[in-house]
C-alpha cells in the first residue's frame, strides 16, 4: 500500500534560494512511472524560490503531501508575504494543492502551459507557450526572472525552469531516477526514469537527447530538480547526469 | 436532445455527457470538446471520463438527469488527467456508492481520501452490466501510460479517451494546443456536421494534442485498432476531445492519414 510518510516535515534547500519542498511515496507497482520490480520510497517536490519582494511557487506537490506543502510553505513564507505559481505542466502531481494554498496564501498569479486544461486558482492565470525546443526569459515577479524552457524531452507540454541566480534547473518528470543520498549516484540507471516515455522506443530520440546535453552545457546549472525521484547538486554532476541521460536517450532510440 | 444542458442520448443506452471549453483564435471563438459518456444497463451503469471541473454542475446535473432515479456504479477515468478524472471527488461524494475502476495507479497520489474505492482493472477485465457488457482496452493511442480504453457491447461503442481527437476549424499556428471546433458543432455526430473534417484538420488535433506522435509512425498501433473493430463490432467511437464518431471507417482512414501526415512532416522539418 502506498503512504505518506509522516518525515520530511521540513524543506530541504537545493540550490541558493531554492528550496524543495512536499513528501516521499513508496515507489512501487502502484506508481505508473515505477521500473520493474522497483520497491523504495522517493520524493515528490514542489520548489519554492524565495524572492527580495515575494516567492514564486513551482509547482504544488502532490494532494497526498497537502498538509506537508503547506507546513512547509508557513515555514518559508513570511506573513503575507505574495506568492506566484508556475506549473510546469498542468497534471495532476502539479496542480491539485493550488486551492488549499490559496487558503493560507495570497497568490497573485499562475503561469502554466499547454491547451485546454486551464489550473482552477481565484488568482489571474496566464497561460504561457514556448515552441518545444526554445526558451523564454520571463519576469515572473519583481526580482525573480526565471528562464521557461521547453524542452523536446515530454509527453505533454512541459516546462523546464532555470534560476539563473541560483543556478537551480527544475525539469518536472525529466531526471527523475536519481539514487537516494548514500547510495553511489553512478548506479541509477537513467533507463529508470523512462517508464513514462515508452515512446522513445519508436522514435528517432537524437534532437531529443541533443537538446538535454544543450539545456544543461549552455547554463551554469548548479542543481537539478525533478518533479519526483532525488536531485542532483554540483555542476559536475548535473553535466555528468545530463550526458548520462542524454546517452540513454540514444540507446533506447529507433533511429 | 442536443441543448448543452442535458446529456444527449446517443444510442441505446448511451449518453453524451459534458461541455466545450473556449478560447480564441483566428479573430473567432474555438471549443474543445470535454466529454464524457453513461452507459446504462439493465443491472449497473459506469461512467466513462469525468469531464472538466470546469464543468462539474453541468456534469451532475446530466448525470441526474440521465440516470433519472438510478444509481451510477462505475467511473471509469481513461486516465488521471484532470479533464478525464478532475471531477472524481464531486461525483464520488454525490454517489458514495461508485467505484472506480480502470489502471488505477498513481490516484492514491491524487484523491488519497478515496484510495479505499479504487478497483484496477487490466486490458481484458469485463463488467457486466446486465444485458450489456463494458470490456477495459490497451490504449492504442494515448499520452500517460496508464491509459485504458473500453467497449460497451450494448450499443457497439468503442470508448478511446485522447485517441481520435479532431478539430473542425484549424486555429492559427500560435494558437491552442488541443483539438477543437467552432460554436454551433457542439455535441453532433461527426455525420452531422457541415462536411467531414479532413485530414489536415485531424492532423492539426493529433500533431498539437499529441506530441509524440512527431517522432513516431503509429501504422502498428492502428493496425492494433483494426484487430479491435474486427473482433467487437463498433458503430460508434466516442473520443474524449471530438465529435462523436458515427462513420467509424470513413474516420478511421482519416485519423490514419492525419498520424501519417504529421509524422512526415515532422520529419521533413
Amino acid at each position: 500500500m502506498n503512504t505518506s510518510t509522516p518525515a520530511l516535515p521540513r524543506h530541504a534547500t537545493l540550490a541558493g534560494r531554492v528550496h524543495r519542498l512536499g513528501g516521499e511515496i513508496l515507489l512501487d507497482e502502484g506508481t505508473s512511472w515505477c521500473p520493474p520490480g522497483v520497491r523504495r520510497r522517493e520524493p515528490v517536490s514542489a520548489y519554492l524560490i524565495k524572492g527580495d519582494y515575494g516567492s514564486v511557487l513551482v509547482d504544488t506537490g502532490v494532494r497526498l503531501h497537502e498538509a506537508e506543502i503547506l507546513a512547509q510553505l508557513d515555514e518559508l513564507l513570511d506573513s503575507n508575504e505574495p506568492l506566484s505559481i508556475v506549473l510546469t505542466r498542468t497534471e495532476m502531481e502539479c496542480c491539485l494543492n493550488i486551492p488549499a494554498i490559496e487558503e493560507h496564501h495570497r497568490i497573485d498569479a499562475v503561469w502554466y502551459t499547454g491547451g485546454i486544461t486551464v489550473p482552477r486558482s481565484s488568482a489571474p492565470v496566464q497561460r504561457i507557450s514556448v515552441e518545444p525546443g526554445t526558451w523564454r526569459e520571463v519576469e515572473v515577479r519583481e526580482g525573480v526572472t526565471l528562464q521557461f524552457i521547453s524542452p523536446l524531452l515530454r509527453l505533454l507540454p512541459t516546462l523546464w525552469v532555470f534560476d539563473p541566480v541560483s543556478g537551480a534547473l527544475l525539469t518536472s518528470d525529466a531526471f527523475t531516477h536519481l539514487a537516494p543520498p548514500g547510495e553511489d549516484s553512478a548506479s541509477a540507471d537513467p533507463k529508470d526514469g523512462l517508464r513514462k516515455f515508452r515512446w522513445f522506443g519508436d522514435a528517432d530520440t537524437r534532437s531529443i537527447a541533443s537538446d538535454v546535453r544543450q539545456i544543461v552545457r549552455e547554463r551554469s546549472v548548479s542543481a537539478i530538480g525533478p518533479g519526483y525521484g532525488w536531485p542532483v547538486i554540483g555542476t559536475e554532476a548535473c553535466r555528468q547526469q545530463a550526458d548520462r541521460l542524454a546517452a540513454c536517450l540514444e540507446e533506447v532510440g529507433a533511429q | 436532445m442536443n441543448d448543452h444542458v442535458n446529456a444527449r442520448h446517443v444510442a441505446n443506452g448511451v449518453y453524451w455527457l459534458g461541455g466545450c471549453l473556449s478560447a480564441f483564435s483566428q479573430g473567432g471563438e474555438v471549443h474543445y470538446h470535454v466529454s464524457s459518456y453513461l452507459v446504462v444497463g439493465s443491472r449497473a451503469s459506469i461512467l466513462v471520463d469525468t469531464g472538466d471541473p470546469a464543468h462539474v454542475g453541468r456534469v451532475l446535473a446530466q448525470l441526474d438527469g440521465a440516470l433519472a432515479g438510478r444509481s451510477l456504479d462505475y467511473i471509469f477515468p481513461t486516465h488521471p488527467e484532470i479533464p478525464h478524472a478532475g471531477n472524481l471527488p464531486a461525483l464520488l461524494q454525490r454517489y458514495p456508492e461508485a467505484r472506480v475502476v480502470g489502471d488505477t495507479r498513481d490516484y492514491f497520489m491524487h484523491f488519497p481520501a478515496f484510495a479505499d474505492r479504487f478497483d484496477a482493472k487490466r486490458p481484458g477485465d469485463v463488467i457486466d452490466l446486465g444485458g450489456r457488457t463494458f470490456t477495459f482496452l490497451p490504449a492504442h493511442i494515448r499520452d500517460l501510460e496508464n491509459t485504458l480504453w473500453g467497449h460497451d457491447d450494448g450499443a457497439g461503442m468503442l470508448f478511446v479517451s485522447d485517441g481520435f481527437s479532431f478539430i473542425h476549424e484549424t486555429p492559427d499556428p500560435d494558437g491552442e494546443d488541443e483539438p477543437a471546433h467552432r460554436p454551433g458543432q457542439c455535441r453532433l455526430l461527426s455525420g452531422e456536421m457541415p462536411v467531414p473534417p479532413s485530414v489536415e484538420q485531424a492532423a492539426y488535433g493529433t500533431g498539437r494534442a499529441l506530441y509524440w506522435t512527431k517522432f513516431v509512425d503509429v501504422s502498428s498501433a492502428f493496425q492494433a485498432i483494426e484487430d479491435v473493430l474486427d473482433r467487437l463490432p463498433t458503430t460508434f467511437i466516442g473520443p474524449a476531445h471530438g465529435n462523436l464518431i458515427d462513420d467509424v471507417d470513413g474516420m478511421l482512414r482519416t485519423s490514419l492519414a492525419a498520424h501519417r501526415r504529421v509524422y512526415e512532416d515532422a520529419k521533413c522539418g
